[in-house]
């Protein structure tokens, strides 16, 4: 017996059939969101006055603001990364993996190629992107794995790649030590434009376009309902597991920019990212809760990663011990995903 | 013959009644069954068995009514201590997990202990005990998984019977989707619980089913059971005519009446099909005309629907759609070959936050875009507003789709396929959870999209009746009859299918 034939049965003999919400709930729902969306804003800029009040002579200085926007295009590039899966209902455990494997790439790339600095960069960046983001994507979406391990196995074989091809430059087996590959990167990058780094106009770059496709690209309505109501998608036509493997793609190759990012910021270090699994999606889920009106979007990840980017800042500029910044986000962050369930449930 | 008549009454079910939300699910429940008897259940799909069966077996908490089983009111809603008192439910096969063995299976939630620890053999025994008193002997050791269906639904069977201190067993369609051969086979393990003391409420489409093995039937429509059969009245003609005699529901409206198209070129075509339920079948569709599916639970009428919306692949034989004949290999496949397919089954097509023109525009996206390749606003309103035109749907398109009523929900999601070249319409029970004036308007847009394409649909046979120029009744797995013209009646279509 079909599952599918049983559950319209069930549902047609029970009477049972989703009861659509009367327009006075639709109009409550909508009331709690802003609810919620006035309460994170609101609780925003408290902090600024907060830190505002607290250092006024350093909180609020432009480069106190130069540093806390320098120093976000990595994490909020990541964010972005697993934005794309979220919103296709799915995980992408091996982003910080791949940022990692191409930031030892892109050195290679940029220093043992003849290609020029840009060609490099962008090689580079798209073939661990192109590559990981297929494996991924082909996995789950034509393979049916579960994204969570597949993408946890992608992101494991990524780190052991990443150390093999640094210990073959180690071992003197190339010509280049480590420790000189990041100075034709950093020409690229310490161009500054009013005072932020290159990274920070890519990053709004490719979140305007991102953000653009998202909503209003064939595609990222796709994505959108694959996340929604993966069978209604499938049965209005959407073509499910290519737009899958597209999204893993997506993903991956944001992740990989992320690493050039922070290869042309800060040099080849060895296990720079792995670090930052948990920050970027803490930076998706917070702006998701916060602002997001129908779940994950890029301008709510944007304001994750601010949110999250301008505590870390004023907690460091109030001198707070490490053990009270990490105590402080964990809060924000359980508060504003108890406040996302308490808007949407009822 | 009547247990009930020498005051045996084992189970008395009075004025129970169930609402959920704006849907009176049971409306006036009542049910009388004496020891050592076997009863039917019969109605048409919604009219509130399924929902009866949950409230006596504890599953579900009346508002209002009462149970009382062998002298003794029940503990309504609490489902483990109506169990223990001797009432059980015997779940279709869907709750048995595949690589459980069978003797697990029998013995699941019920198992012999010895020192906290399961005793395996005793397990066994029970096992082999009670399946050797429905008459059968299955491997004990087998994975449930590896037997055929009709040995699995025997097993749910065993694991109610297990239990020494249950006395009435509830089963709900225990011989949906088997072969006659098999059918009886379980029917014969029914006999053999009677025998052994036990009562049970049947639910089954199969009206012959119930006919052959139950002295009493209760009819049920709209959530209340207006009609008990007894002895002699229990016969297949007299229950289809009770089953008619209160239709009638639907309010009449003549745009829904079949006024023959012209009819075009074949869109859809089964050669010798075969496949899970299916057995050799073969029809075909021409565009203009609406067919209608007609079939009971497991009678493959729902495979149908599947392998022309390219969900499933046939076993042997050929389905190809569209006016290029191609064989759909799955949905979005089956959509470029010029198939649509709207369910009333609206869980698995309505996608939550996403608004009307959302929906509307979701199968078009691609012919939407504008310059950058982005979809065009402008482009999607005109289309949304045109589709939804068509069709005549109320409610704003930016409007989340929730918070439509369900017959509008569904027009819309007609309304889909409007501006697409679709040959086929593929529409699969479209008027589930429907309100009656709802019916009425959903299968006059029915006819309406069948002016220029086919339509393929499955509803119930009241609702083919209204709508079908031609419908394929299918039984067990082949075509039992394929009704045109004057032949399209409710009536016939259950003779046909039950």
């Amino acid at each position: 017996m079909s599952t599918g034939n049983a559950v319209v049965d069930e549902a047609a003999q029970s009477g049972l059939v989703p009861t659509p919400p009367a327009p006075q709930q639709a109009m409550r729902e909508r009331a709690k969101r802003h609810y919620r969306q006035i309460i994170l804003v609101g609780s925003f800029v408290l902090l600024i006055i907060f830190f505002w009040v607290e250092r006024p002579s350093e909180f609020p200085t432009s480069t106190n603001i130069q540093n806390l926007i320098n120093g976000m295009p990595v994490l909020t590039m990541m964010a972005l990364a697993v934005t794309v899966v979220l919103i296709l209902g799915e995980f992408d455990l091996s982003v910080p993996n791949v940022a990692s494997l191409t930031t030892v790439v892109v050195a290679i790339m940029t220093t043992q190629t003849s290609l020029g600095l840009i060609p490099a960069l962008i090689v580079g960046w798209l073939l661990v992107g192109f590559a990981a983001g297929s494996v991924n994507g082909v996995a789950v979406g034509y393979g049916k794995a579960p994204a969570f391990i597949v993408t946890l196995a992608v992101g494991s074989v990524c780190a052991g790649v990443e150390l093999l091809v640094q210990s073959k430059i180690r071992l003197g087996q190339t010509s280049i030590p480590v420790s000189s590959l990041p100075t034709a990167l950093q020409d690229v990058t310490n161009r500054h434009l009013i005072g932020f780094e290159l990274a920070v106009y890519v990053l709004i770059v490719v979140a305007l376009i991102l953000g653009l496709v998202l909503v209003h690209a064939p595609w990222g309505r796709h994505v959108h309902a694959i996340g929604g109501n993966e069978t209604a998608a499938r049965l209005a036509g959407v073509p499910v597991r290519r737009t899958k493997v597209t999204a893993f793609v997506a993903t991956a190759v944001l992740a990989a920019l992320a690493g050039v990012l922070f290869s042309s910021g800060n040099g080849y270090f060895a296990n720079a990212l792995p670090s930052y699994l948990l920050p970027a999606y803490a930076a998706a889920f917070f702006g998701a809760a916060g602002v997001g009106r129908r779940g994950f979007s890029v301008p709510a990840t944007l304001f994750g990663a601010l949110y999250l980017a301008t505590l870390t800042n004023g907690l460091s500029v109030m001198s707070a011990p490490l053990w009270v910044a990490s105590v402080v986000q964990g809060i924000v962050l359980f508060v504003a995903v108890l406040l996302a369930r308490i808007g949407t449930t009822s | 013959m009547s247990a009930s008549a020498n005051g045996a009454t084992l189970l008395e079910v009075e004025g129970v009644s169930k609402r959920y939300g704006g849907i009176q699910a049971v409306a006036d429940g009542n049910l009388l069954v004496g020891r050592s008897e076997m009863i039917g259940l019969v109605g048409p799909n919604g009219c509130g068995k399924s929902t009866m069966l949950n409230i006596v077996s504890g599953l579900v908490k009346p508002n209002g009514g009462s149970v009382v089983f062998d002298g003794q009111p029940l503990p309504l809603g609490h489902y483990r201590n109506i169990q223990a008192r001797g009432l059980v439910l015997v779940a279709q096969e869907l709750a048995l997990a595949p690589v459980d063995t069978v003797w697990e299976s029998v013995v699941l939630g019920a198992e012999p202990r010895h020192l906290g620890r399961i005793n395996r053999r005793r397990a066994r025994q029970i096992a082999a005990d009670t399946l050797a008193q429905l008459g059968h002997e299955l491997p004990l050791n087998a994975p449930v998984g590896s037997l055929p269906p009709v040995e699995r639904r025997l097993v749910t069977i065993a694991r109610g019977a297990a239990r020494p201190e249950v006395r009435l067993l509830i089963l709900d369609e225990p011989t949906a989707g088997l072969p006659t051969a098999e059918a009886a086979r379980v029917i014969a393990a029914m006999k053999k619980l009677i025998d052994a003391d036990r009562s049970v409420i049947l639910v089954s489409h199969h009206i012959e089913d119930i006919v052959s093995s139950c002295s009493k039937v209760t009819l049920m429509r709209d959530g209340r059971t207006y009609r008990t059969l007894a002895g002699a009245e229990v016969n297949k003609g007299g229950i289809v005519r009770l089953l008619l005699m209160n239709s009638a529901s639907i309010p009449d409206d003549e745009n829904a009446a079949p006024e023959s198209n012209e009819l075009g070129d074949v869109v859809a075509t089964f050669s010798e099909v075969s496949g899970e339920f299916l057995d050799g079948v073969s029809l075909s569709v021409r565009r203009g005309e609406v067919v209608g599916i007609a079939g009971i639970l497991g009678s493959g009428a729902s495979e149908v629907i599947q392998l022309l919306s390219g969900q499933r692949q046939p076993r042997e034989g050929q389905v190809k759609v569209g006016a290029a004949q191609v064989t759909p290999s799955a949905p979005h496949t089956a959509l470029r070959s010029g198939v649509g397919f709207v369910s009333g089954d609206r869980a698995n097509l309505v996608i939550r936050q996403m608004t009307v023109s959302e929906h509307v525009a979701l199968p078009a996206l691609e012919r939407l875009r504008s310059r950058l390749r982005l979809v065009s606003k402008s482009r999607e309103r005109k289309w949304v507003e045109e589709s939804l035109g068509a069709l005549s749907v109320k409610g704003k398109p930016e409007a989340p789709m929730t918070s439509l009523s369900g017959g509008n929900q569904q027009r819309a999601l007609m309304a889909r396929w409007v501006g697409l070249p679709v040959d086929v319409l593929v529409v699969d029970q479209p008027t589930v959870g429907v309100d009656l004036a709802g019916r009425a308007q959903l299968l006059a847009v029915v006819r309406k999209l069948a002016a220029e394409r086919g339509v393929v649909i499955t509803a119930e046979p009241e609702e083919l009746a209204m709508v079908c120029d031609r419908v394929v009744c299918l039984r067990r797995g082949s075509v039992a009859a394929e009704l045109t013209g004057d032949a399209v009646t409710e009536e016939e279509i259950l003779h046909a299918t039950s």
